[in-house]
């Protein structure tokens, strides 16, 4: 394997995990929730996606802006019903009630679909490679980049150019003086969770190639989407950004490079960036 | 006194077990294995205020410790324990560091982080540990020369409630000392508490090394009576479960592992019987309600607690 | 003159550009009674952070007793008799007042390691402390948890809190803050009632408290120290009264 072929596979990976961990990374920043249970809303639209391919018939380029709206619905209905009377509680009880949600998820993902791992079949001119400096490219992976550079292009504007973006941003730094000031903090909770949600839809659905879809999706890659946030910092954008091409070149590195070390070396360095900065890399102390 | 007889009530609990249940004592063991780890769980959870998901690595440290020892020609069980618990110990004391200043988020993410570490190094060093097939070939030896481990798991039993009794007594010792009322004011707010004269570093490191030498005890009588290590000792999975059966059976009062331990491990036995995601399902429903109705966990809904201690 | 108990020499901190504390040199003798004023900002709570080791200073020298203490952490200074309380209560809620003064007893005692020593057969430090608690007038209190005691009862409870460590020096800063006047002087008569050994550096705002209460009053503006001196100095000085004490200033 060409080392620029490992580089563009490890940012491919870190893409996805990057979008799927960037509205944890502001709920987290925001309300402080330890919220183990994100990965479950990639689920969703991991598996909004197969379905609605498999036995709709819909097309993948649709099912994608789909996937982000069905992810959303249910990332706004559970927040409403449940997570937003939790902030208050203790780390422990948000630990304990997300954990709950995990177990549900995986149990409701193998009564309706099977325990089995999902195939995906993507559009042919999605499929085959890309030839690109002596190295072959797949072209998913370049349509994977390309399309969550463009999300976190309209991540950043929204963040930094608009109202909303403003007031998040100012309650991420303070939420006493945020309420204040007259800013409703827990309506901008709701559309930050929802909006997170929808985007981890999109991640999972986009993952599906990637990263597999089976009932255990959320369990297997909650450390991952945990380790972006907290070792990048969790409120910021960039601190996830950062954080996620990382873990995501490292951990592809590592896998073709030395196999033997499994992912030994991800967490070595984890242990040592959150030693070395324990509000993250762009994190404020608290 | 009423503490003192839910105590008694406590140790004398298991023995109602095995006489009522005699054909189901290797479970029973391994319900008193789990308490025991729930109960030093809650040293550091309960007590000190340090949220941890990792554990098992202690858990873990002290099987694989216990496990090695024997296979390679020192099956003695007593001593086994005795050195799988001072390994165990001795692995809090850097992270006890490590974590002593950090936040919450962070103290959860750094203490998985080394227990996921742990269980990559046991993965990949399968010509010491067995790897995913776990360590074979342990020969413990009769407990005190005497008593033979037979398959029925009587020895066994007897031999895990010893150690449950044990570490049950010291747990309830370091709680009512007065370094046990420092973990509590730490927990409360640390600033203060270094306001008043206690180094928080060091005792929250106390902490974790005594937590970890009774977790590691744990891990070495489970692998002592069931003869082998299996790699997901060190798993996250057992770290959340052991968080969870804590949180259930109530933190910060010690007796709550093994309230805890009895009804996860119990329910999860009957109802993976019928279906493993029956069991994940309902599993799943239950924390969410207990997280709304019993944050404090079961027996808090019995007994509101005032001021959180045990004296 | 009794013996210097503490000494800083130009002691200074920083935020940033923001000079907090500027060259603050004082000494505090043994016993004594000093009052710490200035306007708001001056950097009165800045100063006594660092005086106990909450804050570490940017430079200068904290000479306590003759030991330098100038980066020892917090628990180290308290070992050595230097103790504080806080502006903004800050105390355990979920222990009782009783064990949280206990709690400061063992630590002072050094047996704060004992781990396995049932705390209960530890008589004489709970009896110290429900002495403390009768000393601050809290002896009915003891048994309850300090989460549900009432505010002003938590000002006193600080204060005993600050006193089990037997401290040599106490810094109170702003002991009788957001309690009613009538109260906050009975609170400082329980302050001046403390014996002679323990030396008191006090934060108050309350003019007619600081002059009934201190021996000496150390001025603070800008970080830096304006003036030190008696009530009756401090009174009859025109630029204190001028800039500070204002028209209503003390006669």
């Amino acid at each position: 394997m060409q080392f620029i072929g490992v580089l563009l596979d490890g940012i491919a990976y870190a893409s996805l995990l990057f979008i799927i961990s960037a509205g944890l990374s502001i709920t987290m920043g925001l309300m402080q929730f330890a919220n183990l249970a994100h990965g479950a809303f990639a689920m969703v639209g991991g598996y909004a996606c197969v379905y609605g391919m498999n036995a709709l018939g819909i097309p993948y380029l649709a099912m994608l802006p789909l996937a982000f709206l069905i992810a959303g619905v249910f990332g706004l209905v559970l927040e409403l019903a449940l997570y937003r009377r939790l902030y208050e509680a203790s780390h422990l009880t948000q630990v304990l009630f997300t954990v709950g949600v995990l177990n549900v998820s995986a149990a409701s993902a193998v009564f309706l679909f099977g325990a089995g791992s999902q195939p995906i079949h993507l559009p042919p001119y999605l499929q085959g490679q890309i030839s690109f400096l002596d190295a072959n490219i797949s072209t998913f992976r370049l349509f994977t980049v390309v399309l969550v550079v463009a999300m976190a292009v309209v991540l950043a504007s929204i963040v930094q150019l608009t109202r909303f973006g403003a007031q998040l941003r100012c309650a991420v730094d303070n939420r006493r003086a945020a309420i204040g000031m007259g800013i409703n903090v827990d309506r901008l909770m709701t559309i930050a969770f929802t909006f997170g949600s929808a985007l981890a839809g999109l991640g999972g659905a986009l993952g599906v190639q990637l990263l597999g879809l089976d009932p255990s999706f959320a369990f297997k890659y909650l450390v991952y989407f945990l380790l972006v946030v907290v070792v990048g910092g969790a409120g910021s954008f960039v601190g996830p950004l950062l954080a996620a091409l990382i873990v995501g070149i490292l951990d592809t590195a590592s896998r073709y490079y030395a196999p033997e070390t499994g992912s030994f070396t991800l967490y070595l360095l984890m242990v040592a960036l959150l030693v070395m900065f324990p509000n993250g890399l762009y994190g404020r102390a608290r | 006194m009423t503490r003192r007889l839910a105590a008694a009530a406590c140790i004398l609990a298991p023995l109602c077990y095995a006489i009522a249940l005699p054909d189901y004592l290797v479970f029973g063991s391994q319900i008193l294995v789990m308490a025991l780890l729930a109960i030093s769980l809650d040293l550091l959870v309960g007590y000190a205020g340090i949220a941890t998901l990792g554990h098992a690595a202690f858990f873990g440290a002290g099987a694989y410790v216990a496990g090695l020892l024997s296979v390679h020609g020192w099956g003695e069980p007593l001593t086994g324990v005795l050195v799988a618990a001072c390994a165990a110990g001795a692995l809090g004391i850097p992270i006890g560091l490590l974590t002593a200043r950090s936040g919450t988020l962070a103290r959860l993410m750094i203490t998985l982080g080394i227990a996921v570490l742990l269980y990559e190094t046991a993965n990949r060093a399968a010509g010491i540990t067995g790897g995913a097939d776990g360590l074979q070939g342990m020969e413990v030896w009769p407990l005190l020369g005497v008593f033979d481990f037979d398959l029925a798991g009587k020895i066994g039993f007897a031999y895990a409630w010893c150690t449950f009794v044990l570490g049950f007594i010291l747990a309830r010792f370091v709680v009512k000392s007065p370094f046990g009322l420092s973990l509590e004011a730490i927990r409360d707010n640390p600033l203060r508490a270094a306001g008043i004269g206690i180094p928080v570093k060091g005792r929250l490191t106390a902490a974790f090394v005594i937590s970890a030498a009774i977790a590691g005890a744990a891990g070495a009588v489970l692998a002592q009576t069931t003869q082998v290590v299996a790699l997901n000792v060190l798993s996250v999975q057992l770290s959340a479960d052991v968080l969870v059966i804590l949180i259930f059976g109530g933190i910060g009062r010690i007796y709550g592992g093994l309230i805890g331990a009895a009804l996860y491990m119990g329910a999860h036995h009957w109802m993976s019987g019928l279906s493993p995601v029956y069991w994940q399902f309902w599993l799943g429903l239950v924390l969410i309600a207990c997280a709304f109705l019993a944050p404090s966990g079961i027996m808090g809904l019995m007994a509101p607690r005032a001021g959180g201690r045990d004296t | 003159m009794s013996p210097t108990l503490l000494e800083t020499k130009r002691l200074s901190k920083c935020f940033g550009v923001l000079r907090a504390v500027d060259d603050v040199s004082i000494t505090i003798p043994e016993g004594a009674r000093y009052a710490l004023i200035g306007p708001n900002g001056a950097g009165k709570t800045t100063l006594v952070s660092m005086l106990s080791g909450a804050l570490s200073s940017t430079s200068g020298d904290i000479t306590f007793a003759g030991v330098d203490l100038t980066s020892a952490p917090m628990h180290i200074r308290v070992r050595h008799g230097l103790a504080r309380t806080y502006q903004i209560t800050s105390l355990f809620p979920r222990l009782t007042v009783r064990e949280q003064v206990a709690l400061a007893v063992f630590e002072r005692d050094g047996m704060g390691w004992k781990w396995l020593a049932p705390r209960n057969r530890m008589t004489a430090q709970y009896e110290e402390a429900s002495c403390l608690l009768d000393l601050v007038k809290l002896g009915a209190d003891a048994d309850l948890p300090v989460g549900g005691l009432p505010y002003g009862k938590q000002r006193l409870l600080e204060i005993a809190l600050g006193l089990a460590a037997r401290p040599r020096l106490l810094l109170l800063d702003e002991p009788a803050a957001g309690i009613p006047s009538t109260q906050s002087a009975e609170l400082f008569e329980v302050i001046d009632a403390l014996p002679a050994s323990t030396a008191i550096l006090f934060i108050e705002h309350d003019m007619d408290l600081v002059f009934r209460f201190a021996k000496k009053i150390i001025v603070l503006m800008n970080g830096q120290v304006f003036m030190e001196g008696t009530p009756s100095e401090i009174a009859g000085n025109a630029s204190v009264r001028q800039i500070y004490l204002g028209e209503g200033g003390h006669d």
